[in-house]
């Protein structure tokens, strides 16, 4: 199961994305936002997948931008995949952002669910093999520990019962 | 002739008429606040804010069908960016303006 925090300044847009995730991952958790800051105070929530708009201010003004955001969410939380979805055709503003670490920007078009479908089950198989990889190093460090028990024990057994 | 084509819409949803009606009225329900915000910034001339309450809808015109009203936005919106031929905008934007209270008068119905 994965937290999913959408954040989106248009209303449309948010309830969109939100019940698209949650057909798609019947599974997963979805918070929904309408600025970062409101996000941003909500990272307790652990969310692993963030959907994130570029321009969050045509409500609220001076709501902080979603380069902003990312690189905030960045600081906080480095290896959370975020997916830029924004009307923003600028090449500009699309590099800037995989270069202050989003995983993929999608511009919001007719093809733009479809994308995001393809980018969350990418970043989505990251985070299994990322939790994978984890739990594997703990399994490996309790093994390890194992073996260090018993070669111990093996060692003492035999220098003092012999 | 109608302006919305619910084309896109009835895909996204695989027909689910509930789901098709929520997000309907939620785009019918923003029109009047999105009429009013830009018009009020194009009357005081802050583009800035034209540039950012049209980049916000127009979106959504594409999944409504708008696909004329949806040029129609990125012109406004690079007019206003680039700060040339703002004089344009006002006439362009009445045009989108007449777009939006066709497709709420049509989706509304």
């Amino acid at each position: 199961m994965f937290r999913f925090f959408v954040i989106d300044d248009d209303a449309t847009m948010r309830e969109m994305v939100s019940d698209f995730v949650k057909r798609k991952y019947p599974d997963a958790q979805v918070f929904t936002f309408e600025t970062g800051e409101a996000a941003l105070v909500e990272l307790h929530r652990k969310p692993e997948i963030f959907i994130l708009d570029y321009q969050l201010d045509s409500k609220v003004a001076g709501a902080m931008n979603g380069i902003e955001v990312l690189k905030r969410i960045k600081e906080l939380l480095p290896h959370t995949p975020i997916l830029i979805l924004s009307s923003q055709e600028d090449p500009q503003v699309a590099s800037d952002t995989i270069l202050y670490g989003a995983y993929d920007y999608i511009v919001k078009n007719e093809n733009s669910f479809q994308r995001l479908e393809i980018m969350i089950n990418n970043s989505t198989g990251h985070l299994s093999l990322n939790k994978m990889f984890r739990l594997q190093k703990s399994v490996n460090l309790i093994l390890g520990i194992l073996f260090l028990v018993v070669l111990g024990f093996v060692i003492y057994n035999r220098l003092f019962n012999n | 002739m109608k302006i919305t084509d619910l084309t896109w819409l009835v895909k996204f949803t695989n027909g689910d008429e509930a789901r098709m009606k929520k997000y309907t009225a939620l785009f019918v329900q923003q029109i009047p606040t999105f009429i009013e915000t830009t018009g009020n910034a194009i009357d005081k001339k802050d583009f800035d804010q034209v540039a950012r309450s049209i980049h916000s809808f127009k979106a959504q015109l594409l999944y409504f069908g708008l696909k004329e009203s949806h040029h129609l936005a990125e012109d406004i919106e690079l007019i206003c960016k680039r700060g040339t031929a703002q004089n344009d905008i006002k006439e362009k934007f009445l045009l989108l303006k007449d777009h939006c209270l066709q497709a709420a008068q049509e989706l509304g119905s």
